[in-house]
C-alpha cells in the first residue's frame, strides 16, 4: 500500500473539507480546544485546504483529537474535521511517520485516558471533590464489573427503538472511547437496557463518557440511534437523582482538570516526530 | 447453471431448447468457482445427462455446453415477448455477431496475440488483464472466442489475423424472433458492489480488499495465483486473511434487510482452504454475526474449518486502518478478554451478499410479474417456480438467495412444470424413438474412415496413407461441421458398405454428438461409431482403427433380453411430496403406485399443519391433492400398506406391498421415488419430561393453534435442542428457527404484552426469513445466543421452568422465569426410512437421511440407478421447498422412465458389460464390485445378468472376475490391446510421415 500514498487522502477530499467558511464553529465546539487550546479543528481543515500536507502529517496536532466529532456536528458547510483527523492519522501511518510500537502506547494512552475519566465520574456521582493529581492511579485502578447474575427485568428496549438490536457489536468496534468493556461498551449498554437492567446504568458512571460523536448510530445496521439511548440515560440518571442536576458543567470541569494530563502524555509520546509544532 | 440444468433436462425429455445467456459464455457465477464444499472440487459436469455415455459429449461444463437439442445463445439478450403460452414469440437482441462461431475454431488464435487493447479480465474481477478478444473464461474451448464490444477499437488486426476469415467487426447489433411454448427464466443473481459504501471508506480502494467472489478466483486453480498467496499491493507473503461477513446483506438501513445465505458457507470454506494451501501457515480470522448454513452438510463445513484453526469472532467490523506495513488493522471486541483487539489482516474479503439480478424489472415489466420487497420477483406460494404470468417459470438465484443444490432443484422444478405445460399443449415428450434405422446389411469388419479437411487448416493435410488396408475404406470430407460437410457425410454413410465407421475430426467435445447421431440414423451401431481427434496427432485415429477392427460382433445371448421398462413409478411416501410427485408423473402419462403407511394421504403436515406454512392454507392444499390424486386415474393408491421387499429386474424392480390387514400385492415399476418424510425428534434435554409446561415445539403448535394457554407472562424458546452437536443431530433441522419466529410472532397476537425470550446458537434467518427475524426483535423478542459449551440450565420452581443462560454481551448469568418452556428439536427421518433404505439399496448419511448422488448436482437422485427422493426425508426443508423438490424429483424421474422406455434393443448391446456365460462360476464378486449396481443373479440364481442401463462400462467387473467372463463388448483387454499396439507401433512411423509430409503439429 505503500506506493498508493494519496489514497486516504483522496478520501477525506471526499469528506468535503474544501468548501469550509472560517467560521471557527468546530473551534469553540471543541473539547480539547476549550480544556487545552491545543487542538483547533479550523487550523487543520485550513492547512489541509492549501494542500501544506506533510507538515501536518508529522504533527502532534492529530493525535490530540479524541473523535468526538462535535466539530463535524455543529459545521455549516458539512465539513468533517474529525474524519479528516483520522485519515490523516491514517495517512501518517502508511508513511510510516509512526511506528507500531507508538501506535500501541498511543491506543494504551487512550484506554488508560478513558479509565480516569471513568473513575473522575465516578468520584464525582459519589460527591467527592475533583482533583486530576493522581493520573495516574486513576488510570491503572480497577472497575467493578456491572453485574454478575440478574433476573430478566421489564425492557424499555422497545420504547427506545432498541429492541431491533442484533448484538452484531458495530458499534462497539467504531466507538472512539470503547477500548475495555468494564469503562464503555456501547454494544453492552444497549443489551443491558435490552435485559431490563437500566436501573443498573443509571447509577454507572459510563453514560458519562460518552461523546455524542453519533459514530454508534452511524455504524448501526439496524438504525438504532445509539447516542439517543446514551442521552435518554442521563436525562433519567438526572431525574433519579443518581447525578447531580449539573451533571454537564462538572463534566466540562472534569475535561479541564484531565485533558492537559492526557495533551502532556500524548507530546511524550509523539515528541520524536520532527515538524511536530505547527 | 440453473439454466443449464433446466436446459438439459428438457433436452433429454425431447423439447427443443434455446438458451439465452446476456454473457459470453453460460454457467454464471458457478463457472468461477474452482472448489466446492464438500468434495473441493468443481463436480459441475455432474449434472450431464449419464446416457448413452459413448455417444454423448460429457465434456466438461465449464468448457462449454454442447447438446443437439440445445441452441446456445451467447451475449443475447431479451428485448420482448409477445403471445401466450404455446405460442410465445420471444425477441432476442445480440450487440453484434463479430465472431462467425462456426467458422472459429481450434486454432492457437493469432488474434489473441495481435489485439492491442488490454483490458481487466470480467472473469478474475479484475485480478488480471486480458486482451479485447479473448474465451470468455480460462476453461472455456477456443470456439468460445469473443469481443469485447465496448473495448474494441475496431483496429482490424485481428481481422488480419484470422486465418479462416471468422471476424466481422462491422456487424450490427441485430435482432431476431424464436417461437417458444413456454419461457424459463435463470438470470441468477448479482453480487452486492461494495464500492462506495461509506463505512469502508479508504478500503475500497485497496488493492488488498477484495469480494468473496474475487478472492474465489484467488484461490481457484484456474485463477490468476500460480505460487503461494501473495499480497496484491506488494506481492508479499499473505500471513492474515480476514472475512467480513455481512457485506451489503443483513442490513436494513440500507434497504438490505435479508440474509444472503450463502456467504458463511462460502467463507468457512475460503478459509479452511487457506488453512490448506498454506499448510496452516496462514491465519484465517472471520469476523460474522451469526454462522448460517442450513441443511444436512453444512454444520460439517463449520466443524472442517474450525479443526483446520479458522477463528471465528462474533463481530460486525466497521472500523479499518491501513498499517504502515501495508496490512489492514482491524478495530475489533476480543469477547474474551473483554478488551479491544487490533489484528492486522494483509487480505480483506469482504462477504458480499447475493442480490436481485440487474435488469429483472424490465424481465417482470415484459413477462408480467411483480418484485417482491427485497427486489426479487415474488412466485406463487406453494409453486416457488410459477410466476403469476401462465408459461413463465423461474428458477435458481432469480428468485431469492440460493445455493446450488437450490439451484439446481429448482431449476429441475421449472423444468418438469414446462414440460406439463407443454403436455397439455399436446406436444410430444419423452426421448424421441431412435430415427428408424436403415437395415442395410454391411459388411462385417469393414471399416470406413471419414476423415476432414477443414477450412481450419487451408494448407489441406494429405489423408493419412498409414491407415490405407485392404479393409478400410478412406474418404475425405470437406468442413463437416458447416451444412454443406454435413450433407457429404450423410450421402457417404448412406452408401457405404461398411460396418464401422471413424470420423477424424477435430473440437470432437462439439462434433461427437452431431456426428455419431448422422451415423446413427444411417443404421451404424453406436458400438462402432468413434469420432477421434486428428488435428493435432494422426495416433488418435490410428488407435481407433485398431480397436474397431478387434470387435466381433458376438452371438447373440438368448437369455440377455433388455424389456423396455414400464412407464411405471412407485412413489413411497403419501405427504404432500410424494402427492405432489404422483400428480405430476401422472400428468406425463405415467402410471403410479402411491403407498403410504397411515390410514389417509397428507403425511404429518396434514395431522399438524404447522403454523409456519400457514394453517388454512396448509389444509387447502393438502385437500386440493388429495382430491386430484382420487380423481386420477392413473394414480394407485394404497393405504395403510408398506413396502416388504423390491427385486431388481432389467428395466425396473417387481416391488412386494403388504397391506395392515395381511394382503400382498406385487407390483412393477421403472423407477422409485422416496417421499417419507420426517417427525420432531424426543429429547430428554432442559428438564423435558419432568414439568408438564415444558414441550416440545410440536406439542406447543397445537396449543398454540387452539390459543390454549391461559394469558402467558413469559415465553422461552430453546433452539438447537440436541442439533448441531457432533455425536447426536449433526445437522441443523432448517425450519426450527424460522418455525421460532413464527410461532413467536402468533404469540405476541394472541397475548399483547407477552415476553418472549429464544435461545439460540446461530439464528438460521436464511433469505428473507430475515425480515421475520427483524420483525420479531423490533416487535419485542429477545434473543440471546449461547455457546454449545455452556448451554442454558433449567430448574423447575412453584410448578414452573427457570431458565438460567449467559448472555455473551453482559457475560454475566441471566435469569428467566418462564410460564411455558418450548424446546426446538431436529427433524429426523421417518421411522421406515432405515428399511427403506435396506431394501431399495440405497445408502443414507450419518444423519439417517438419504444420501444423494451428488449433494449438489443431483440432490434428487439417490445412490441407486432410478431411485429417488424428495421432501423431509431428503431433508429436513420448509414446504415450499419440499414441493419444488417433488417436482424435481418427478421430473428426475420421467426422464429415467423415458430413457428406460426406449429401451437398449438387444440387438446392440455392445454399449453394456456382458457375460460369458460358459466361463461364468457364478461367484458374485462381479456384482459386489459394480458400484452402479448393474449386476446381479437372476431369480433362479442361474446367471448373473447385467441391466444395460444401469451400467456404465467401467470394467470393474472384469477386473474382479477370476474367470474372464466378465466381458465388456467394446472396451475390452483386446481392444486395450490393440490400441496399445497401434500406438507403440505407430509412434515410431507417424513421426517419420510427419516429416516427409508436414502432417500434423505434434506427432
Amino acid at each position: 500500500m505503500r506506493e498508493r500514498p494519496g489514497e486516504p487522502l483522496a478520501a477525506a477530499v471526499d469528506a468535503g473539507y474544501e468548501p469550509c467558511l472560517s467560521c471557527h464553529a468546530c473551534r469553540s465546539v471543541c473539547p480539547m480546544q476549550g480544556a487545552t487550546s491545543r487542538l483547533t479543528p479550523l487550523k487543520i481543515v485550513r492547512i489541509a485546504a492549501l494542500g501544506i500536507l506533510e507538515p501536518l502529517l508529522r504533527s502532534k496536532d492529530i493525535w490530540y483529537c479524541l473523535q468526538c466529532n462535535r466539530c463535524a456536528t455543529h459545521c455549516p458547510a458539512a465539513v468533517r474535521p474529525a474524519a479528516l483527523i483520522r485519515r490523516l492519522r491514517d495517512q501518517a501511518i502508511i508513511m510510516g511517520y509512526v511506528d507500531e510500537a507508538t501506535l500501541e502506547k498511543f491506543e494504551l494512552l487512550r484506554a488508560r485516558f478513558q479509565r480516569a475519566r471513568w473513575h473522575m465520574v465516578a468520584g464525582l456521582l459519589r460527591g467527592e471533590s475533583l482533583n486530576a493529581s493522581d493520573w495516574r492511579s486513576l488510570s491503572e485502578a480497577p472497575i467493578p464489573a456491572l453485574a454478575d447474575a440478574v433476573t430478566l427485568g421489564e425492557s424499555d428496549g422497545l420504547a427506545w427503538n432498541l429492541s431491533s438490536c442484533m448484538t452484531c457489536g458495530a458499534c462497539t468496534t467504531v466507538c472512539p472511547i470503547t477500548h475495555d468493556r468494564a469503562v464503555y461498551d456501547p454494544v453492552l449498554l444497549f443489551r443491558m437496557v435490552n435485559l431490563g437492567q437500566q436501573q443498573l446504568l443509571l447509577r454507572s458512571p459510563s453514560i458519562w463518557l460518552c461523546l455524542g460523536c453519533e459514530r454508534c448510530t452511524e455504524a448501526c445496521s439496524q438504525g438504532i440511534a445509539g447516542h439517543l439511548v446514551i442521552r435518554e440515560l442521563r436525562d433519567r440518571s438526572v431525574a433519579g437523582k443518581h447525578a447531580p442536576p449539573d451533571m454537564h458543567e462538572r463534566l466540562e470541569q472534569i475535561d479541564r482538570l484531565l485533558f492537559p494530563a492526557y495533551v502532556e502524555q500524548i507530546d511524550r509520546l509523539f515528541s520524536r516526530a520532527p515538524g511536530s509544532a505547527l | 447453471m440453473a439454466g443449464i440444468r433446466a436446459s438439459l433436462d428438457l433436452a433429454q425429455v425431447g423439447c427443443e431448447v434455446t438458451l439465452v445467456d446476456r454473457a459470453p459464455a453460460p454457467g454464471g457465477v458457478v463457472a468461477k468457482l474452482d472448489r466446492q464444499f464438500p468434495n473441493d472440487h468443481c463436480g459441475m459436469c455432474r449434472m450431464l445427462p449419464e446416457v448413452g455415455v459413448l455417444q454423448s459429449s460429457r465434456t466438461c461444463l465449464r468448457k462449454g455446453l454442447f447438446h443437439d437439442r440445445v441452441d446456445v445463445h451467447r451475449r443475447t439478450s431479451v428485448v420482448g415477448v409477445r403471445g401466450e403460452p404455446g405460442a410465445f414469440e420471444v425477441d432476442l437482441a445480440h450487440p453484434g455477431p463479430f465472431v462467425d462461431t462456426s467458422r472459429c475454431g481450434d486454432c492457437p488464435g493469432p488474434c489473441v496475440d495481435v489485439c492491442p487493447v488490454t483490458i481487466p479480465e470480467d472473469f478474475n474481477h479484475g485480478l488480471t488483464r486480458c486482451k479485447a478478444i479473448r474465451r470468455p473464461g480460462p476453461l472455456g474451448l477456443a470456439d468460445t472466442l469473443d469481443i469485447d464490444d465496448a473495448a474494441c477499437t475496431r483496429c482490424g488486426a485481428c481481422v488480419d489475423a484470422c486465418p479462416v476469415g471468422a471476424i466481422d467487426l462491422t456487424a450490427k447489433p441485430s435482432t431476431f424472433t424464436v417461437d417458444v411454448d413456454a419461457v424459463i427464466l435463470a438470470v441468477g443473481t448479482s453480487m452486492h458492489e461494495p464500492q462506495g459504501d461509506p463505512s469502508l471508506a479508504f478500503l475500497s480502494s485497496s488493492p488488498n480488499v477484495m469480494t468473496a467472489l474475487q478472492f474465489e478466483r484467488l484461490l481457484g486453480l484456474s485463477g490468476p495465483r500460480r505460487t503461494q498467496l501473495l499480497r496484491p499491493s506488494d506481492r508479499s507473503p499473505v500471513k492474515h486473511v480476514g472475512w467480513l461477513q455481512c457485506v451489503g446483506s443483513r442490513d436494513r438501513k440500507h434497504g438490505r434487510d435479508f440474509c444472503s445465505s450463502i456467504c458463511c458457507m462460502f467463507a468457512l470454506k475460503q478459509a479452511r482452504l487457506v488453512r490448506d494451501i498454506e499448510k496452516g501457515a496462514v491465519e484465517a480470522t472471520i469476523f460474522f454475526m451469526d454462522i448460517r448454513g442450513t441443511g444436512r452438510s453444512f454444520d460439517d463445513n463449520r466443524r472442517e474449518a474450525l479443526s483446520k484453526g479458522v477463528r471465528l469472532i462474533r463481530s460486525r467490523i466497521h472500523d479499518m486502518a491501513p498499517t504502515a506495513e501495508g496490512g489492514i488493522r482491524i478495530r475489533a471486541f476480543d469477547a474474551s478478554s473483554g478488551r479491544m483487539i487490533h489484528p492486522t489482516v494483509d487480505l480483506l474479503v469482504l462477504s458480499t451478499g447475493q442480490a436481485p439480478q440487474q435488469g429483472v424489472q424490465g424481465l417482470g415489466n415484459l413477462f408480467g410479474f411483480a418484485l417482491g420487497p427485497d427486489g426479487y420477483p415474488s412466485t406463487l406460494p406453494f409453486d416457488k417456480v410459477k410466476s403469476p404470468s401462465p408459461g413463465v417459470f423461474l428458477c435458481g438465484s432469480a428468485t431469492g438467495p440460493a445455493d446450488i443444490s437450490e439451484s439446481i432443484v429448482s431449476a429441475s422444478a421449472a423444468a418438469s412444470e414446462a414440460c406439463k405445460l407443454l403436455m397439455a399443449l399436446g406436444r410430444n415428450l419423452g426421448t424421441p424413438p431412435p430415427a428408424s434405422r436403415k437395415g442395410k446389411a454391411r459388411e462385417p469388419g469393414g471399416l470406413l474412415v471419414l476423415f476432414c479437411r477443414c477450412h481450419l487448416d487451408p494448407e489441406g493435410r494429405n489423408e493419412p496413407s498409414c491407415a490405407s488396408q485392404p479393409s478400410v475404406e478412406i474418404h475425405t470430407v470437406e468442413s463437416p461441421c458447416l451444412p454443406s460437410g454435413a450433407a457429404q457425410v450423410r450421402t457417404l454413410l448412406g452408401d457405404a458398405t461398411r460396418d464401422r465407421v471413424v470420423f477424424a475430426a477435430c473440437r470432437t467435445h462439439a462434433s461427437r454428438r452431431r456426428l455419431s447421431s448422422l451415423a446413427d440414423q444411417e443404421g451404424f451401431d453406436p458400438a462402432l461409431i468413434r469420432v477421434v481427434d486428428a488435428r493435432q496427432s494422426i495416433l488418435p485415429l490410428r488407435m481407433a482403427v485398431a480397436e474397431l477392427q478387434t470387435i466381433e460382433i458376438p452371438r447373440k445371448e438368448k437369455a440377455d433380453p433388455a424389456p423396455p421398462a414400464q412407464p411405471r413409478a412407485l412413489v413411497v411416501g403419501g405427504g404432500p411430496a410424494g402427492m405432489r410427485a404422483a400428480l405430476s408423473l401422472a400428468q406425463w402419462d405415467v402410471t403410479v403406485d402411491l403407498v403410504e403407511i397411515e390410514d389417509e394421504l397428507g403425511g404429518t403436515l396434514a395431522k399438524h399443519p404447522s403454523v409456519l406454512f400457514g394453517k388454512d392454507e396448509v389444509r387447502v392444499l393438502v385437500s386440493s391433492l388429495r382430491n386430484q390424486i382420487t380423481t386420477s386415474s392413473r394414480i394407485r393408491v394404497h393405504l395403510a400398506t408398506r413396502v416388504v421387499s423390491s427385486t431388481v429386474k432389467p428395466g425396473g424392480r417387481d416391488t412386494l406391498l403388504r397391506t395392515k390387514s395381511g394382503a400382498d400385492l406385487l407390483v412393477s415399476h421403472g423407477a422409485t421415488l422416496l417421499t417419507t418424510g420426517g417427525h420432531g425428534a424426543r429429547t430428554a434435554s432442559y428438564g423435558y419430561g419432568t414439568c408438564d409446561r415444558i414441550l416440545t415445539q410440536t406439542e406447543f403448535e397445537p396449543r398454540l393453534q387452539e390459543a390454549g394457554l391461559e394469558a402467558p407472562h413469559t415465553v422461552v424458546m430453546i433452539q438447537c435442542v440436541d442439533s448441531r452437536v457432533s455425536d447426536d443431530h449433526a445437522y441443523c433441522s432448517r425450519i426450527c428457527c424460522p418455525r421460532a419466529l413464527e410461532n413467536a410472532k402468533r404469540l405476541q397476537s394472541l397475548y399483547p404484552g407477552i415476553r418472549i425470550v429464544v435461545l439460540y446458537r446461530d439464528m438460521m434467518a436464511c433469505g428473507s426469513w430475515e425480515h421475520e427475524y427483524t420483525a420479531a426483535r423490533r416487535s419485542g423478542v429477545l434473543f440471546i445466543p449461547y455457546e454449545v459449551t455452556d448451554k442454558p440450565t433449567v430448574l423447575i420452581s412453584e410448578g414452573k421452568p427457570v431458565v438460567t443462560t449467559r448472555d455473551p454481551v453482559l457475560r454475566s448469568l441471566l435469569q428467566v422465569k418462564a410460564d411455558w418452556l418450548v424446546l426446538s428439536t431436529a427433524i429426523e427421518p421417518s421411522d421406515s426410512a432405515a428399511e427403506l433404505a435396506r431394501i431399495f439399496g440405497v445408502e443414507r448419511d450419518r444423519t439417517g437421511f438419504f444420501r444423494e448422488a451428488d449433494s449438489k448436482w443431483r440432490p434428487v437422485e439417490l445412490t441407486q440407478d432410478g431411485v429417488y427422493a424428495a421432501g423431509t426425508g431428503h431433508t429436513p426443508q420448509p414446504l415450499r421447498e419440499v414441493l419444488a423438490q417433488a417436482e424435481a424429483a418427478a421430473q428426475r424421474t420421467f426422464e429415467h422412465l423415458g430413457r428406460a422406455m426406449v429401451g437398449d434393443d438387444s440387438s446392440r448391446i455392445h454399449t453394456a458389460a456382458a457375460v460369458h456365460h460358459a466361463l461364468c462360476a457364478r461367484c458374485g464378486q462381479c456384482v459386489d464390485a459394480c458400484v452402479f449396481h448393474a449386476r446381479r443373479l437372476d431369480e433362479a440364481g442361474r446367471r448373473i445378468v447385467v441391466d444395460p442401463l444401469a451400467c456404465r462400462l467401467c470394467g470393474a467387473c472384469a477386473v474382479a472376475c477370476p474367470n474372464g467372463a466378465a466381458r465388456l463388448g467394446v472396451m475390452g483387454e483386446r481392444q486395450v490391446m490393440a490400441q496399445l499396439d497401434a500406438a507403440l507401433e505407430g509412434a515410431l512411423q507417424a513421426s517419420l510421415d510427419d516429416i516427409s509430409s508436414g502432417w500434423g503439429r505434434t506427432a
